[in-house]
């Protein structure tokens, strides 16, 4: 069954084709969330949370978009109004511990721990996520600026602005300065 | 002529910092992409998810229609009470209400065009 077909079953109620259409799309949407959360945890609760609000407002999908673009779509306000809702101080903790979990399984798999995940996790969630659909999914500003119910210029403006945070965190302004340098004088 | 020579070097320069970058940031959420494991659970994990979400909406639809419902008759009856023992009262109340709707809705009105 194609994915059109299920959503079609779907929004007539069948159960299977609803089940089906989470079962294709759960690691998709479970990855996206890592990205944007940095927490694997929040990012399982959340997909589940995603999908229960998927079956409330399946009326409401157009089919205009992917089905795995709704599904975002959807998990990033959730995120957002999560974020918004509890404004309790941030556990830092919980959030150190997740972050050694990731690390230790990159470095299970011989993966280094890239320093530009770091300086990503640093970032605000509402300049972090428009990054990530930006230069990791290839959606376009407008794209997500429907997604995150802000206009296309604020997508440009935080992604823009979110870059030059992790460049300089990165430190990549002064590597290639004291690089510069070195030729300049070993010449 | 001299100075607009020196400027696109630097936005050159600039430019390559900002793709570095962006170039580290892709290849970070890759590494993230292929090497953090999710665990996908089976298709009756999926059906249970939804059954119990279906079941959830249908008791909120009961008690929501319930509460209009009850609502809808308390409004009902206490309208109709007034017009046939207390019909003074409301005549005055009918009054009132078009009188704050035609307040109301004049207000918006001044406030949309003085913001435009």
């Amino acid at each position: 069954m194609e994915e059109k077909d299920l959503i079609i079953s779907a929004k007539r109620g069948d159960q299977l084709a609803f089940a089906m259409l989470f079962k294709n799309n759960y690691p998709f949407l479970v990855k996206y969330l890592i990205k944007i959360t940095m927490n694997p945890d929040t990012a399982e609760e959340l997909a589940q949370e995603t999908m229960a609000k998927c079956v409330e407002k399946i009326g409401l999908f157009n089919g205009k978009s992917k089905f795995s673009s709704w599904l975002i779509s959807i998990a990033t306000n959730l995120y957002i109004d999560q974020k918004r809702r509890s404004k309790r101080e941030r556990n830092w903790k919980a959030q150190e511990e997740a972050f050694r979990r990731m690390k230790w399984h990159l470095e299970s798999r011989n993966e280094e721990w890239n320093d530009a995940l770091s300086a990503l996790g640093k970032l605000k969630d509402e300049i972090r996520i428009p990054i990530v659909l930006k230069h990791y999914y290839g959606y376009s500003y407008e794209e997500i600026g429907e997604m995150m119910k802000i206009s296309p210029g604020t997508v440009k403006s935080r992604v823009h602005n979110g870059i030059m945070s992790a460049r300089e965190e990165l430190k990549l302004h002064g590597e290639q300065e004291s690089a510069a340098a070195g030729t300049r004088s070993s010449r | 002529m001299a100075n607009r020579k020196v400027l696109p070097l630097e936005h050159d320069h600039q430019d390559e910092n900002f793709l570095a970058a962006v170039k580290k940031i892709e290849d970070g959420l890759e590494s993230l992409e292929e090497n953090v494991p999710v665990y996908t659970p089976d298709l009756q994990f999926f059906e249970h998810l939804v059954a119990e979400q279906k079941q959830t909406m249908k008791k909120k639809l009961i008690r929501d229609l319930a509460i209009f419902t009850v609502a809808a008759l308390l409004i009902v009856s206490s309208v109709l009470f007034m017009l046939y023992q207390l019909p003074a009262v409301f005549f005055i109340l009918q009054g009132f209400v078009t009188v704050f709707i035609m307040a109301y809705s004049t207000v918006s009105f001044v406030k949309q065009v003085n913001g435009t």
